[in-house]
């Protein structure tokens, strides 16, 4: 908790967002649309399985999805991989948050690789829920668009080009250092720059 | 190398949230708490249904490790899992996820004992009837039967 981006007394405004929750079983998407609702949010669109949820992506404008691995008709694997492939912007770039009860780590890949923003695992108590939101607004990732991943930068931590690659990006770093354009930093500089701050929450 | 585009998109998520107004992240918690509990009786009340769901699935299923039957085993014991632990019920929360690992285990193609699965439905069926006072032995006894036919990996 002390290393989130944010404070408790922070104030966040979902009331005019559109938010879509979609799950197969009408109890677990009570629970996250009173979750959402609590949340400040004005009308948590709910929709039972995959078919409804594509219906409603093609009509609205969507600022978050939360999408139950469980869909009836699909998986919520196959939907976000469907979603962040459908083009149909702005919806295919939003934050997409999958939930589900087994975690084991092939199926947290699966989520990751199916372009979900984030993995949460089950239950999913409202704090939880409120933290990852504030992840995704602090959320600075870039989207990728490959023949075999489209989705949130899966690379978290900037560890540049695999060694002997020249990487993609316009800005991947070459392994070669160059020499220092500015002076060294003074010891209390880089003090300074290790100094530890208080995270009240 | 494959191509690969890699661009910036609008957060417009935070873009809405920053707005003036809302609420502080701590009343938007105790908000969304209160509100999940108020619709706790309802759903803990369903979790009964689901069960026996659960068990006309395992007997549908009975001998295949893919399938709609399957499927749905592994939808209605993820799904009583999300609910149990919302609201605190453990021991159904722990049965319900180890049904879900066997089932997923089952239908990657590994050797499971069906009478585990069997064994875990039965055991859920007990817990989702409100059964307390027995929820440690049944647990107990789920997790002798995973020890001995599915060995968490």
């Amino acid at each position: 908790m002390s290393t989130l981006p944010f404070r408790r007394g922070e104030r966040v405004n979902l009331s005019t967002s559109e938010v879509m929750i979609v799950g197969a079983d009408p109890d677990g998407l009570e629970i996250l649309a009173q979750m959402f609702a609590g949340f400040g949010v004005h009308t948590p669109r709910r929709c039972h399985d995959g078919q409804e949820a594509m219906t409603i992506v093609g009509e609205r404008e969507l600022n978050l999805i939360v999408v139950d691995s469980a869909l009836g008709d699909m998986d919520g694997y196959s939907f976000i991989s469907w979603l962040r492939r459908s083009a149909i912007a702005p919806n295919c770039h939003a934050p997409a948050i999958l939930v589900t009860g087994h975690t084991k780590p092939s199926q947290i890949f699966k989520g990751r690789d199916a372009g979900a923003s984030f993995v949460v695992r089950k239950p999913v108590p409202p704090l939880v829920m409120m933290q990852r939101i504030i992840w995704l607004l602090n959320d600075h990732r870039q989207f990728v668009s490959s023949p075999t991943y489209c989705g949130p930068d899966r690379r978290v931590r900037a560890m540049g080009p695999p060694v002997g690659m020249r990487g993609r990006r316009h800005d991947d770093l070459s392994i070669e250092v160059g020499a220092a354009k500015t002076p060294n930093l003074e010891q209390d500089e880089i003090d300074a720059l290790f100094s530890p701050k208080a995270a009240a929450l | 190398m494959s191509t690969a585009r890699i661009f910036r998109v609008e957060n417009r998520l935070a873009k809405i949230a920053r707005t003036h107004g809302g609420k502080t992240i701590d009343e938007a918690v105790r908000s969304a708490e209160a509100r999940v509990a108020s619709v706790r009786d309802r759903c803990v009340s369903a979790l009964a249904g689901k069960a026996e769901q659960l068990a006309a699935y395992a007997k549908a299923a009975k001998g295949e490790r893919t399938g709609d039957n399957v499927n749905g085993l592994y939808d209605v014991s993820n799904a009583i899992f999300g609910v149990a632990g919302v609201y605190g019920l453990n021991a159904l929360a722990e049965a319900a996820c180890s049904l879900c690992d066997l089932v997923d285990r089952s239908r990657g193609g590994e050797e499971i004992n069906r009478s585990a699965i069997d064994v875990h439905v039965d055991g859920i069926r007990l817990l989702a009837t409100g059964e307390t006072e027995g929820a440690e032995s049944i647990l107990a006894g789920l997790r002798r039967v995973r020890a001995r036919f599915a060995p968490p990996t």
